[in-house]
C-alpha cells in the first residue's frame, strides 16, 4: 500500500516540469512536434532544413556549428545535442556519430536525422531517453562528404559513385585532373551500363531466366556480349574511357595512425588529413576528449564492424575486446540480419580508416555500421551449407532479387537496354540498374533501418562511463590524523580510460583528488588488490591529486586512501573530486566531527 | 656582372650586422629583404605564416636563361626546422649570395644557374628560434604549439631553468651509486656510461639543469612547446611521441613545406640542413617486404645516391660520420613518399678534417666528446666547468658540462668555410640533375606517303628522371612525350607516351608510323616540369 502511494509522487517531477506534449487525441501515436518523413532520402539542402526545423522546435537543444567548408564550399555541419538545462556538452560523456564519408553511402544521414528527431520527440515521454540525456551528450556530423552526397543525388551517378570527395585528382597522371569521367550518354539522369553485342570474343550471354541480365560465360561457351562498364566516352582522346573521373580518393583511408601512402593503400591521399572534410572531423575529435563512444554509418551489407583494419594492428587489449564483443553481440540482437565483424579479418584490410583512428589513436570504443542487407528486403538467405554458394548461386540469387524487385517495387530500378551509337565502341546498348537499386533500402524499409540502428547506437551511448563516488570511510588514527578511504565506481560497460587509451596515452589520466578544509593531506595512495588487505601504491608528490592512469574499468572501481592531518582537535570538511575526461567530473562532500 | 658586385657589397654589409655569431629571426628577415632588394636574380616569396604569425619566406635565385626561373627545374634548400641547428640557418642564408658571387668567376656554375633555379627556405621554424633565444642556450627542436608532455593538464609548466645564471642550460650531476654515469678516463670532466659488470660502478646521476617547477617529482619534464617539425611528416611518423604532433603534418610550418613541395612540380631535388644526414652515411637498401613502408631506398636508387654522397664528401672534406635518422623527417618524406632525391646534412662533424684536435699533451682525443672538449678548451668556451650548487630538492649537486648549442654548431668563424663547401656541393648536385634530350634516330619514307619516325629520349644527367622510389609511390609525374600530329595521321604508335623510367645516362627509343610529305617538319615535345621540357623538330 505504501509503495502504491509513493509511485505518483516519484513520477511527478518527471512530468510536472514538462511542457505539454502536443496532443491530437491519439494516445497511441501522438502527433509529433516536428513532422519529418522517413520514407524519403534528404539531399544536403533538405538535410540542413530538417535540422533547422528540429532546432527551432526544441530551443536550446541543438547547437549547429560549421566545422569548415567542403572542397566545393558546403558547410560541414556539426550538431551537438544536449539538455540546455544541464551541464555543457563538453563536461559530459559524449557520443560522436557521423555518416556519409563515402558520398554514395547516404542513408546514415537519415539515421542521424531520425536519431535527433527521436531523442527530441521522446526526451520527456520516455524515462530511459530522459535519463540518458541527463547524463550524456551527442555530437552528430550528418554528412562528412556533402559534395559527394549532392553529386549522388543530383548528378548522374551509379550505386557506387561518387564514393570519393570531389577535389580534382589526376588519376591517370597525364597532367589534367578529372577530365575523363563517366557521361550520362542517354541523358536519363543515371549512369548505367554499356553492353555491345559481338560476333566473337563475347564474355557474357543473356541470362535465360531473365534476359535483362547478363551472365559471364564459362570456358568453352560462346558469349554474345561484351560488358563495357559504366556509361562514358573517351573525353580526353587518350584511348581510354572513364579513367579519370571526379575526385579519385577515399576519405576513409586518410586518417593518421596506421595511414599508408596511396601506393600501399589506395585512396589514402598525399598525406593524412589533407582534405578539409577529414581534417575538420579529426580536429573536432582531438578537441573533444569527452567523446567516449563513436559510430560512423556506412552502407552496405548489414554489419557492425570494429577494428583492427589490418593484421599488424591485431593486438587490442583484452579488456577492450570484451567491451566490443558485448556491444557487438547486443547489436546483432537489436539488428536482426546484421553480423558483428572484425574489419580486416572478415572484410578486407583498411589503412587510415576513421573508426580505427578513433579507437587506436584516441582510445574511443567505436563501430561502423554497414546499413542495409538484401536479405532483409527479399528474405532470400543463401543456404551456403547446402551448396548455395559460388557464381551460380550468386546469379540465381540476383535473378530472384530482380524478380522480387519487379513484384515489390514495380520495376523502379531498372532502365531498359536502349541502342546507342558510341564514338569509340560503335553500336552499343545502354541500360541496367540505377543508383538506388543496390546499396540503399527501398524507402518503405528506411524507417525501420533508422530506428534499429539508432537503438543500437543509443545502447552504445548508454554504456559510456557513469561514475559515482561512495561515502568515504574516515578513521581517526589519533594524534590529529585521519585516514580517508574512498571508492569511485563505474556503473557502465565502457571504462573511463580504455585499455588502448592507456596504451597510447590518448588523453589525460583520471585524477582522484581530496580537498581538505581544516587540515592538510600528508599522504595519498591508490589501493590495489584484495578489498580487505589492499596493496598501497603511494604517490610521493602532490598526494592530494592522485594520478589514475588506468581509469575506472568496465563495471569496475578505483580505491584510494589519504592521510589527513587536522588543524584542530575536531571537525574536518572533505571534498572528493574525481576528474575523468571521458567520465566527467564528479564530486562528493563529507563533513566529520 | 655589375649586379653581382652591388649585391656582394650589400650582403657583406648586412651580414656584418650579426658579426661573429649566428643570426636571429629578425636578422634573417632583414638579410632576406636586403638580398632581394640588392639583386635582380633573387626573388623573395612568403610561403606561409608560422603558428605565431611570422612569415616563412624563401628566396629564389636564377641567372638569366631561356626558360623563366619559375618554370625551371628547381633545387629546394631548407634549413631551420630545428631551432638549435643554427649552423643550417646561417649557411642557408648565405648560400644564395655565395652561389651568385662564385658564379661570377665560374662559368660552369653560371650556366647551371641559367638552366636551373635554386630556392632556399633558410628558416622554416622562426617561432622555435625566437623561443630558443628567449631562454638559456639549450637543445630545442620544437615549435610553440602547447604540448602537455607529462599529461597533467598543464603545458610547458616545467621547463629547464638556468640555475647558475650563466645563460646555458647544461647538466646537473648528483653523486649517487643509483646513477648511470662515471668520469671518463680520457678526461675526468667528461661523463661516460657506468659499466658495473666490468667493475666500473656509477658515480653520478645526470639531469638537465633545472628544478621541479610544478612539484610533481619530475624535473624539466614539460618544457615550452611543442612539435618537432622534423618528426611531423608522414614517412615513419611515430604517433606515440608527445613531440611528433597529432597528425603528420599537423603544424602550419610543416604543412607549408609539404604544400610547397606538392604544389611545385618543378622541384627536382631537395637539400635539407638539420640534424639528419643521409649523405655522410648512405642508408642501407630496403629490407621491408613489398607493400610495406620501406626501411631504405630500393637498390636501384643506391647507385646515384652513392655518387652524390661521394661528391658531398669530396666537396665538404667530410670523413663520414653516421648522421641521425629521425622518424617522420621532412627529407624522408620528400624521398620515400614524394619520390624526389632528397638529401640531408648536419653540415658539421667533429671528425671532419679542417677541425683538428689536439690535447695539451699532444695526443689526439679518441671520442667525439673528447674532441669537442679539446675544441672548447681551445676556443675558451663551450664547456661549463663543474661547480657545486645547492639544489632546492636534490641537495648538493654540480652544474657543468657542454653548452648544448656548442655541440651542434661550430664556432661561427667556420660558417664561411662551410658555405664554400656547400657551394661546391650544390654545383655538383646541379651538374647531376636529370637532363633529358631528344634526338632523331630515323625519319625515313617507307612509301605511299608513310614515314617511320624513331626518336631517342636520353637522360644526359646522373640522377634518374624518376627515382625507383618515385616509380613505386607514383607521386612524381612521368615525362610526357607527344607527337604533335592529328591522331588520324599516326598509323602506329601513341600520340602521347608516358615515360616512367629514364635513369641517368640511359636512352629510350620511341617509334611511330605516320603519314606525311617530304620536307614536312614534325614536332616532338617532351614535357616535364621536374626535368625540363624539350622540343625537337624533325624534317621528314
Amino acid at each position: 500500500m505504501k509503495r502504491l502511494l509513493l509511485l505518483p509522487v516519484m513520477l511527478l517531477p518527471l512530468f510536472a516540469s514538462s511542457p505539454a506534449i502536443s496532443e491530437d487525441g491519439n494516445p497511441v501515436t501522438p502527433a509529433p512536434r516536428v513532422s519529418l518523413a522517413f520514407d524519403r532520402f534528404y539531399d544536403y539542402a533538405e538535410m540542413v532544413e530538417a535540422i533547422e526545423k528540429l532546432s527551432a522546435a526544441h530551443p536550446g537543444w541543438l547547437e549547429m556549428k560549421s566545422l569548415g567548408k567542403s572542397v566545393q564550399g558546403r558547410d560541414l555541419w556539426l550538431v551537438a545535442l544536449n539538455d540546455p538545462d544541464g551541464p555543457p556538452h563538453t563536461e559530459k560523456p559524449a557520443m560522436y556519430i557521423d555518416a556519409n564519408i563515402h558520398g554514395n553511402e547516404i542513408q546514415g544521414t537519415e539515421v542521424i536525422l531520425y536519431t535527433m528527431w527521436y531523442l527530441l520527440e521522446n526526451r520527456e515521454r520516455l524515462p530511459l531517453i530522459r535519463g540518458l540525456l541527463d547524463r550524456v551528450a551527442f555530437y552528430f556530423i550528418p554528412t562528412v562528404n556533402p559534395d559527394g552526397r549532392d553529386a549522388w543525388f543530383h548528378e548522374p551517378s551509379t550505386p557506387h559513385s561518387p564514393r570519393t570527395g570531389l577535389r580534382p585528382v589526376d588519376d591517370d597522371r597525364d597532367g589534367q585532373a578529372d577530365e575523363d569521367g563517366p557521361d550520362d550518354l542517354d541523358g536519363d539522369g543515371s549512369i548505367t551500363d554499356m553492353r555491345k553485342k559481338v560476333a566473337t570474343g563475347g564474355t557474357h550471354r543473356l541470362d535465360p531466366d531473365d534476359p535483362r541480365r547478363l551472365i559471364p560465360v564459362r570456358p568453352g561457351e560462346k558469349g554474345e556480349y561484351l560488358l563495357l562498364g559504366p556509361e562514358g566516352i573517351d573525353n580526353d582522346g587518350d584511348g581510354r574511357i572513364n579513367e579519370d573521373g571526379p575526385g579519385g580518393y577515399d576519405m576513409n583511408r586518410n586518417f593518421p595512425g596506421d595511414w599508408r601512402p596511396s601506393w600501399i593503400q589506395w585512396g589514402a591521399g598525399p598525406y593524412p588529413l589533407c582534405y578539409p572534410e577529414t581534417r575538420a572531423i579529426a580536429d573536432f575529435a582531438f578537441a573533444h576528449p569527452n567523446i567516449a563512444a563513436g559510430q560512423s554509418y556506412h552502407n552496405t551489407g548489414g554489419m557492425i564492424i570494429r577494428g583492427p583494419g589490418h593484421a599488424d594492428e591485431d593486438n587490442y587489449p583484452r579488456s577492450d575486446l570484451a567491451v566490443f564483443d558485448r556491444l557487438g553481440r547486443d547489436g546483432e540482437r537489436i539488428l536482426p540480419g546484421y553480423d558483428y565483424k572484425v574489419l580486416y579479418a572478415d572484410l578486407y584490410p583498411v589503412r587510415g580508416g576513421f573508426v580505427t583512428f578513433l579507437y587506436e589513436r584516441l582510445g574511443i570504443i567505436c563501430f561502423t555500421n554497414e546499413l542495409f542487407r538484401w536479405t532483409q528486403y527479399d528474405g532470400i538467405v543463401p543456404d551456403e551449407a547446402g551448396g548455395d554458394h559460388g557464381e551460380d548461386a550468386r546469379r540465381r540469387r540476383r535473378g530472384a532479387r530482380m524478380k522480387f524487385s519487379d513484384d515489390v517495387e514495380f520495376g523502379r530500378h531498372f532502365r531498359k537496354w536502349t541502342p546507342y551509337h558510341h564514338p569509340q565502341y560503335g553500336d552499343i546498348e545502354i541500360g541496367g540498374l540505377t543508383r538506388a537499386s543496390r546499396r540503399v533500402p527501398p524507402v518503405f524499409m528506411l524507417e525501420e533501418l533508422c530506428h534499429r540502428n539508432m537503438a543500437f547506437t543509443l545502447l552504445h551511448a548508454r554504456e559510456m562511463p557513469e561514475l559515482v563516488i561512495d561515502e568515504p570511510e574516515v578513521t581517526d588514527l589519533g594524534e590529529g590524523l585521519l585516514r580517508v578511504r574512498a571508492e569511485v565506481r563505474n556503473l557502465r560497460l565502457i571504462p573511463s580510460i580504455t585499455g588502448m587509451g592507456k596504451r597510447v596515452k590518448a588523453g589525460l589520466p583520471d585524477f582522484f583528488e581530496l580537498e581538505v578544509e581544516g587540515g592538510v593531506t600528508c599522504g595519498g595512495s591508490l589501493l590495489e588488490g584484495a578489498r580487505l588487505t589492499p596493496r598501497l601504491r603511494p604517490q610521493e608528490h602532490r598526494p592530494g591529486r592522485l594520478r589514475v592512469e588506468d581509469g575506472v574499468g568496465s563495471h569496475g572501481s578505483v580505491r584510494a586512501e589519504w592521510i589527513v592531518s587536522r588543524d584542530g582537535r575536531q571537525g574536518v570538511a572533505l571534498k572528493l573530486v574525481y576528474r575523468s575526461q571521458k567520465g566527467g567530473t564528479i564530486t562528493r562532500k563529507y563533513t566529520g566531527e | 656582372m655589375r649586379s653581382f658586385l652591388v649585391f656582394t657589397a650589400i650582403v657583406a654589409a648586412s651580414l656584418a650586422a650579426y658579426g661573429g655569431d649566428y643570426p636571429d629571426v629578425e636578422e634573417v628577415a632583414k638579410d632576406l629583404t636586403a638580398l632581394a632588394a640588392g639583386s635582380e636574380p633573387i626573388v623573395l616569396t612568403e610561403l606561409a605564416k608560422s603558428r605565431e604569425g611570422v612569415p616563412i619566406r624563401s628566396i629564389r635565385l636564377a641567372l638569366p636563361g631561356t626558360v623563366p626561373p619559375e618554370e625551371r627545374p628547381r633545387l629546394l634548400v631548407v634549413a631551420g626546422l630545428a631551432p638549435d641547428h643554427r649552423i643550417g640557418v646561417a649557411v642557408a642564408l648565405r648560400l644564395g649570395e655565395a652561389l651568385l658571387s662564385t658564379a661570377a668567376d665560374d662559368p660552369a656554375l653560371a650556366s647551371l644557374l641559367a638552366r636551373y633555379t635554386v630556392e632556399i627556405i633558410p628558416l622554416a621554424n622562426p617561432d622555435g628560434l625566437s623561443m630558443l633565444l628567449a631562454g638559456g642556450r639549450r637543445e630545442l627542436r620544437v615549435n610553440t604549439r602547447p604540448v602537455d608532455d607529462d599529461r597533467d593538464g598543464a603545458s610547458g609548466e616545467d621547463p629547464p631553468d638556468d640555475l647558475n645564471g650563466d645563460g646555458i642550460i647544461s647538466l646537473m650531476r648528483v653523486r649517487t651509486r643509483a646513477g648511470s654515469k662515471r668520469a671518463s678516463e680520457e678526461d675526468e670532466r667528461l661523463l661516460v656510461d657506468a659499466d658495473p659488470a666490468a667493475g666500473k660502478a656509477a658515480v653520478w646521476r645526470v639531469l638537465t639543469e633545472g628544478i621541479d617547477n610544478d612539484g610533481d617529482g619530475w624535473i624539466n619534464e614539460d618544457g615550452p612547446g611543442g612539435v618537432d617539425l622534423d618528426r611531423n611528416f608522414p614517412h615513419g611518423w611515430d604517433p606515440t611521441r608527445s613531440d611528433s604532433g597529432k597528425s603528420c603534418p599537423s603544424e602550419p610550418e610543416s604543412l607549408a613545406l609539404i604544400g610547397h613541395v606538392l604544389g611545385t612540380p618543378e622541384i627536382a631535388t631537395l637539400l635539407v640542413y638539420g640534424h639528419e644526414s643521409n649523405l655522410s652515411t648512405v642508408p642501407d637498401a630496403n629490407k621491408s617486404p613489398p607493400r610495406v613502408p620501406p626501411t631504405g631506398p630500393p637498390p636501384e636508387d643506391l647507385g646515384w645516391w652513392k655518387v652524390l654522397a661521394e661528391a658531398f664528401k669530396e666537396a665538404c672534406k667530410a670523413t663520414g660520420q653516421a648522421g641521425e635518422q629521425s622518424t617522420g623527417s621532412f627529407a624522408q618524406w620528400a624521398y620515400y613518399q614524394a619520390g624526389l632525391p632528397a638529401f640531408s646534412s648536419s653540415l658539421w662533424y667533429l671528425s671532419d678534417e679542417g677541425t683538428p684536435f689536439e690535447l695539451p699533451d699532444g695526443k689526439a682525443p679518441t671520442t667525439d666528446d673528447g674532441r669537442l672538449l679539446a675544441l672548447a678548451d681551445r676556443e675558451g668556451r663551450g664547456f661549463v666547468e663543474w661547480a657545486p650548487f645547492e639544489h632546492e630538492t636534490l641537495g648538493s649537486v654540480e652544474i657543468g658540462g657542454f653548452d648544448p648549442l656548442f655541440r651542434i654548431n661550430p664556432p661561427p668563424r667556420l660558417i664561411a668555410p662551410i658555405v664554400s663547401q656547400q657551394v661546391k656541393f650544390v654545383k655538383e648536385l646541379l651538374t647531376r640533375l636529370p637532363r633529358p634530350a631528344l634526338s632523331v634516330n630515323s625519319a625515313r619514307a617507307t612509301g605511299n606517303g608513310v614515314y617511320e619516325l624513331k626518336v631517342a629520349v636520353t637522360n644526359e644527367g646522373v640522377l634518374p628522371a624518376l627515382t625507383a622510389m618515385g616509380r613505386l609511390t607514383r607521386a612524381p609525374a612521368p615525362l610526357r612525350l607527344e607527337l604533335d600530329l592529328p591522331t588520324e595521321r599516326i598509323l602506329q604508335g601513341q600520340a602521347r607516351e608516358m615515360i616512367d623510367r629514364l635513369d641517368g645516362g640511359t636512352t629510350a627509343e620511341f617509334r611511330w608510323l605516320i603519314t606525311g610529305k617530304p620536307d614536312e617538319v614534325v614536332v616532338v615535345r617532351l614535357h616535364s616540369a621536374r626535368c625540363g621540357s624539350v622540343i625537337l623538330e624533325v624534317r621528314l
